[in-house]
């Protein structure tokens, strides 16, 4: 027997009322009698063109502010730990949160999609593709606010609108090229040796991209219903990433499955692990709880379990540092050979993946501190003595030579760059090591 | 290793950085019954109830609701459960009886049945006649009693609850003990936390007190014998009465707990005729008895007896 999604049930109690259902297409019946008597020339274009932009404020502006409300809101107001206590499945909350809390919005938005594909038709517009892009485009910003907001829950953040902020910033983001497609519909755009059309494969790509969205939201989901899960889809999703963004360099060649086409993977993968590996450093919840955890299912020889504990970020720098691993061995054997991008890059990208080492351990000092207070400003503040204040200082001071031995050049000696990273990363995991030990180890049981 | 109890816990430690919140807890809570969680602030009760209910992991440890583990497998354990938390939410715009069906929905009562839980529930806590007026406009009695509606709604095995009579007037309290006596009569196994003990004594069976994150004690209330085929009688003489101890040897079938000169606290064999006896033979002994009555202990003296060898330095 079929029954209503309870969350989405809620969502639309909350979220509709007879005035609201009434008034969102009154007062687009009434923008568009308005365009309709001013009669101008190129009246259904332009109704086309309004359409879509009543379309992407509501459904992609102010409905992905809604999806990212969705969960951070409840924590806030307290209802949470109800939802969570519900037998509401991960995958059904996620839909229903999906779809619900911005219901509104794509009531509206629905309104205007429609007013868009008739109008545009009549302007042999090809509308049915663009009204697709628009539509993935929305469950990819909806599905990334509403794991930002079961992430943000999870850590605890009270404040309001700072997640908002971000995800308009990523609205922005998205938007901006989406904007550049109108323009450039037709032009080709060249990718792993094939052609399509910048409409065509932004529509795959923001397809593909939504989905994978959506498999994130509901992993996120499962962690926060306490739903175990082992890490395997952010790998595959790091793989994949690093696999399409490697297509724009690698344009015109011949064969996938070449070690030119393996080295550009890899290369274009550390880049997507440090990325990766930054944001969930600061996003996920960490703390000495979960090592305390993650050391009691090791010493209990729970492989799958621990698996099942391992923070994020840890799961991306380990996938970043293979993948260095595999970039620096394929491209000192000439992988890169004709490339245009990182022609002999030799250990480049391990030292990089040390950065990002160095880095989380940085993190986790902090982390591990006895009571931990702003752990990600005093990161930042670290992170920005290391980028640029000491550097800095030490070359307008004419000390080059121990200037780099803090912020090694990476693109001019990339051995010693990874040295120097190496001995770097290794003193500050021995100082997470050594306030382990001293603080939290005594607790294990 | 299922005893049969409805809740097993088995080694539960929690850990904050710095903090044992649980510190290896054991105990078995039996079907039917209503614990008091008692224990000073930061004694963990809280963390104990939020790992019973599945929304805290704890480092180690096993925990069985009904049967079934709730670290393993929380949404299934989590419908045959209720929790009430301390600082609980309601969806402000939506109405009470919005409130209480998509609490049914959400713990799997079918689409068919909704609108007949609902009103069971809403008559079962006295809100009938505010199924319609949004949560928003509800006192803090009548929130309290929408949010335990949402936490019964689906006639779980268990309830939890935290601190569910703070900020309620005695008239609010008073009605709330009566609802959890009557869901204890229909079979619900029930865990309170509350600092209000006088509160707590009205509907209690049993009490488990928590200090530092450790089982201070657990037992039955009502007797404060160990054994639960025994009774506590006190015995009062008219006056001081010279050889009183060792008529108290005399008589079989009794434990002295405590003798003063003119009174003794007995332990018997929970048996009328046996007391009886007892009571014949101290007469006849010469005790100048004018009264033999069972004594029992409420939640609060039993409190104080347990968490008063600690205090001392």
């Amino acid at each position: 027997m079929m029954t209503v999604n309870p969350e989405l049930r809620r969502n639309l109690w909350l979220e509709f009322s007879t005035h609201r259902m009434i008034a969102a297409p009154v007062v687009i019946a009434l923008i568009v009698l308005l365009m309709l008597a001013a009669n101008s020339e190129d009246v259904l274009q332009n109704i086309t063109m309004a359409a879509a932009f009543g379309y992407v404020a509501v459904v992609l502006l102010w409905g992905t502010k809604l999806a990212g409300d969705s969960v951070i809101e409840e924590w806030r107001e307290r209802t949470w730990d109800a939802q969570r206590m519900s037998s509401i499945t991960p995958w059904r909350m996620t839909w229903g949160k999906l779809l619900g809390a911005p219901s509104f919005a794509w009531y509206s938005g629905g309104i205007a999609l429609i007013i868009f594909v008739l109008t545009g038709s009549a302007v042999n517009f090809p509308v049915l593709r663009y009204a697709a892009l628009m539509l993935c485009g929305a469950i990819l910003l909806h599905a990334m606010a509403l794991n930002g907001s079961v992430l943000g829950a999870r850590k605890g953040m009270a404040r309001r609108g700072t997640g908002t902020m971000l995800l308009l910033i990523l609205a922005f983001a998205w938007l901006g090229p989406g904007l550049h497609v109108i323009d450039n519909m037709d032009k080709p755009v060249a990718w792993w040796g094939v052609s399509l059309t910048q409409l065509n494969f932004s529509l795959g790509t923001v397809a593909a991209f939504s989905a994978w969205a959506v498999l994130g939201a509901y992993r996120s989901m499962c962690n926060e219903l306490e739903i175990r899960t082992t890490p395997w889809a952010l790998p595959a999703f790091m793989v994949f990433t690093a696999a399409y963004l490697a297509g724009f360099p690698l344009r015109e060649i011949d064969s996938v499955a070449s070690s030119k086409a393996f080295f550009g993977v890899m290369a274009m993968g550390v880049a997507v692990a440090m990325v990766f590996s930054y944001s969930l450093l600061f996003a996920e919840k960490s703390g000495a709880t979960e090592w305390q955890r993650l050391r009691a299912r090791v010493q209990a020889r729970q492989w799958h379990r621990a698996l099942q504990e391992l923070p994020l970020w840890l799961v991306a720098l380990a996938v970043g540092s293979v993948m260095a691993l595999a970039a620096s061995l394929t491209g000192g054997l000439g992988g890169a050979g004709n490339g245009k991008f990182l022609h002999q890059i030799g250990t480049a990208p391990i030292a990089l993946m040390l950065f990002a080492v160095r880095d989380a351990a940085i993190f986790q000092f902090f982390v591990l501190a006895r009571r931990p207070r702003r752990v990600e400003a005093a990161t930042l503040f670290y992170l920005i003595l290391l980028y640029g204040l000491l550097p800095g200082l030490l070359n307008a001071f004419g000390a080059d030579a121990v200037a780099q031995f803090i912020l090694p050049p990476l693109s001019k000696n990339a051995m010693f760059t990874t040295v120097i990273m190496a001995v770097q990363a290794a003193i500050a995991i021995a100082l997470v090591y050594a306030r382990w030990h001293k603080i939290h180890a005594p607790d294990v049981v | 290793m299922n005893t049969g109890a409805t809740i097993s816990v088995t080694g539960v430690t929690y850990i904050y950085p710095g903090t044992r919140a649980l510190d290896n807890v054991s105990f078995e809570i039996t079907r039917g019954s209503v614990t008091a969680l008692v224990g000073p602030n930061g004694a963990g009760k809280t963390t104990l109830l939020r790992c019973l209910a599945g929304l805290d992991r704890p480092l180690t440890g096993n925990i069985s609701v009904a049967g079934i583990d709730v670290l393993e497998e929380p949404r299934l354990a989590h419908a045959g459960m209720g929790y009430l938390s301390d600082f609980f939410g309601l969806y402000e715009t939506l109405t009470v009886r919005q409130s209480l069906a998509h609490a049914a929905s959400a713990n799997d009562v079918a689409d068919s049945a909704l609108a007949a839980t609902v009103e069971r529930t809403a008559a079962r806590l006295d809100i009938a006649d505010r199924l319609e007026q949004r949560c928003s406009a509800l006192s803090r009695g009548l929130r309290q009693r929408v949010a335990i509606g949402q936490a019964i709604v689906h006639a779980p095995a268990v309830l939890l609850l935290d601190e569910p009579a703070s900020g309620l007037d005695p008239e609010a309290r008073h009605s709330l003990a009566t609802l959890f006596t009557r869901l204890r009569d229909e079979g619900m196994t029930l865990v309170v936390s509350s600092h209000i003990l006088a509160e707590l004594d009205e509907y209690s069976t049993h009490m488990l007190v928590l200090r530092a994150g450790k089982v201070v004690e657990h037992r039955a209330l009502g007797n404060t014998d160990a054994a639960a085929n025994e009774r506590h009688v006190r015995v009062t003489l008219a006056a001081s009465q010279a050889g009183w101890r060792e008529v108290l040897e005399t008589v079989g079938g009794v434990r002295v707990i405590e003798t003063t000169e003119r009174d003794a606290l007995l332990s018997i064999q929970d048996d009328t005729f046996e007391q009886a006896r007892v009571l014949r033979e101290l007469i006849a002994a010469g005790a100048p008895v004018t009264s033999f009555a069972e004594e029992t202990e409420n939640l609060h003296q039993s409190y104080l007896r347990t968490m008063q060898p600690e205090a001392k330095p």
